[in-house]
């Protein structure tokens, strides 16, 4: 059986090393804990501020993800598509460009996803164009895509629960 | 004690319950409106999604208010489990606040307590429960918040779903917002689901009023959380043996229904200080 001096000093103790722990826990996360959401390291705070409108979360291959951000892979496609340029700008002695397969295809028409559906024929009669599900996604070739992701309409401002 | 003294010890205890008590509803106030700063967000724009959103506050309290300042401690776990990170700041300041003083904040900050104690006063035939109850909240604490968030991710069975603060701080609030009306998925107006919370609050309202503070002595995760510090907490409650006569009036004004005397600093105590109106408890530190 302990003594009870041992007993008294014992809480005190255990008091000082849980306060230790438990500040040292919040200055480590603040001076050292970064965690990869799309790639850009963000602290526990931002982790938490997202986590509040479910604005983070883990993907299938297990990173940290923000669902409302669009995906790199659309910010990648705003590359030009290679199109034959006019043979007084190329210079001399360089090789042609490869013909292309595609004739209709205009500049930033790679722009478009494979999978979206077949651009609308060329008509006499310019029509409305339906509502796109996701805008940011299909730019078109006179209205360069934005540089920084865009933000889906639909981000909540706090979970609904 | 004299025959003529009696008045004189009455009148002290009664001055002093009046000082404890209006001492305690200021304090749960000032925390309600303290947590609530988002209502300055009618002219200072962008404070309701400011930096303090990041941090949670120790109070049960649910961050998806839209006037809430600081996020809920027990939101933060549960997401956090869900993405199976560490919550370092999270459990370093509940674990902070509860080394401190234990339950402290149930008794004296938390607005989900000063709500069972208003709808407590209601005039109703008052009963006891059994104390093996206690235990169902580490059940909860385990199961609702670490367990099924980290194991099922995509499961709607969190605590926060049935959680009765969140119908009324963010369920009720958000069903007259048309910003999420118009947002699709997010809050489709009267569904199944909302009046399901809905009739959680009610069971928990109707559960609260023959029963004291019902909700944290059975169903409430965070005191679960804060009662674990409870027995070693720096600020904690002493016997002034000198001045106790075992009357067992501390007992009676024992809003958990514990013996203060016999189970001083238990897990059960909320910390109100009700039981020091006799003066023969009193906190101190260490």
């Amino acid at each position: 059986m302990k003594p009870a001096g041992a007993r008294r000093a014992a809480r005190p103790l255990g008091i000082l090393v849980l306060v230790i722990l438990c500040g040292g826990a919040i200055t480590y996360s603040v001076r050292s804990v970064r965690y990869r959401v799309d790639e850009a390291p963000v602290s526990e705070f931002v982790v938490t501020k997202l986590s509040l409108t479910h604005s983070v979360e883990r993907d299938s291959s297990g990173t940290l993800t923000n669902p409302y951000v669009e995906k790199a892979s659309v910010r990648a496609s705003s590359k030009r598509t290679p199109t034959a340029p006019k043979a007084s700008a190329r210079k001399p002695g360089r090789p042609a460009p490869p013909k292309m397969l595609n004739k209709q295809a205009k500049p930033g028409s790679a722009l478009k996803k494979p999978a979206a559906k077949k651009p609308p024929p060329k008509a006499v009669v310019p029509k409305k164009p339906a509502p796109k599900k996701s805008p940011a996604k299909k730019p078109t070739a006179k209205k360069p895509p934005p540089k920084k992701p865009a933000k889906r309409p639909s981000q909540p401002a706090a979970c609904p629960t | 004690m004299t025959v003529g003294q009696e008045p004189l010890v009455m009148g002290s205890i009664i001055t002093r319950a009046k000082k404890i008590r209006v001492s305690r509803r200021l304090a749960q106030v000032s925390a309600l409106v303290l947590i609530n700063l988002g209502f300055l967000n009618i002219w200072f724009a962008d404070l309701n999604t400011g930096a303090l959103r990041g941090i949670c506050s120790p109070i049960f309290y649910c961050h998806s208010c839209p006037w809430a300042t600081m996020a809920c401690p027990l939101g933060v776990l549960i997401n956090f489990s869900r993405l199976r990170i560490v919550p370092f700041v999270t459990l370093g300041l509940l674990g902070l606040v509860g080394t401190l003083g234990g339950r402290l904040v149930c008794g004296w900050l938390c607005p989900f307590g000063l709500l069972q104690e208003l709808l407590h006063k209601i005039p109703t035939r008052k009963f006891r429960i059994p104390a093996g109850l206690s235990y169902v909240k580490y059940a909860l604490l385990v199961v609702f918040v670490f367990a099924v968030p980290f194991f099922w991710p995509g499961a709607p069975y969190t605590f926060c779903d049935g959680c009765p603060s969140s119908v009324i701080e963010s369920t009720i609030p958000w069903a007259f917002v048309a910003q999420w009306q118009v947002t699709p998925g997010m809050f489709g107006g009267f569904t199944p689901r909302f009046w399901i919370r809905i009739s959680i609050l009610v069971a928990v309202a109707i559960f609260v009023v023959p029963v004291s503070r019902g909700f944290c002595r059975v169903l409430c995760p965070l005191g679960a959380i804060f009662s674990l510090f409870n027995r070693f907490s720096l600020f904690r409650f002493g016997l002034v043996h000198a001045k106790c006569n075992n009357c067992g009036a501390c007992a009676k004004w024992c809003p958990v229904d514990i013996d203060p005397v016999g189970q001083m600093n238990t897990a059960e105590c909320i910390r109100c200080h009700e039981c020091t109106i006799s003066r023969h408890i009193k906190m101190g530190v260490l």
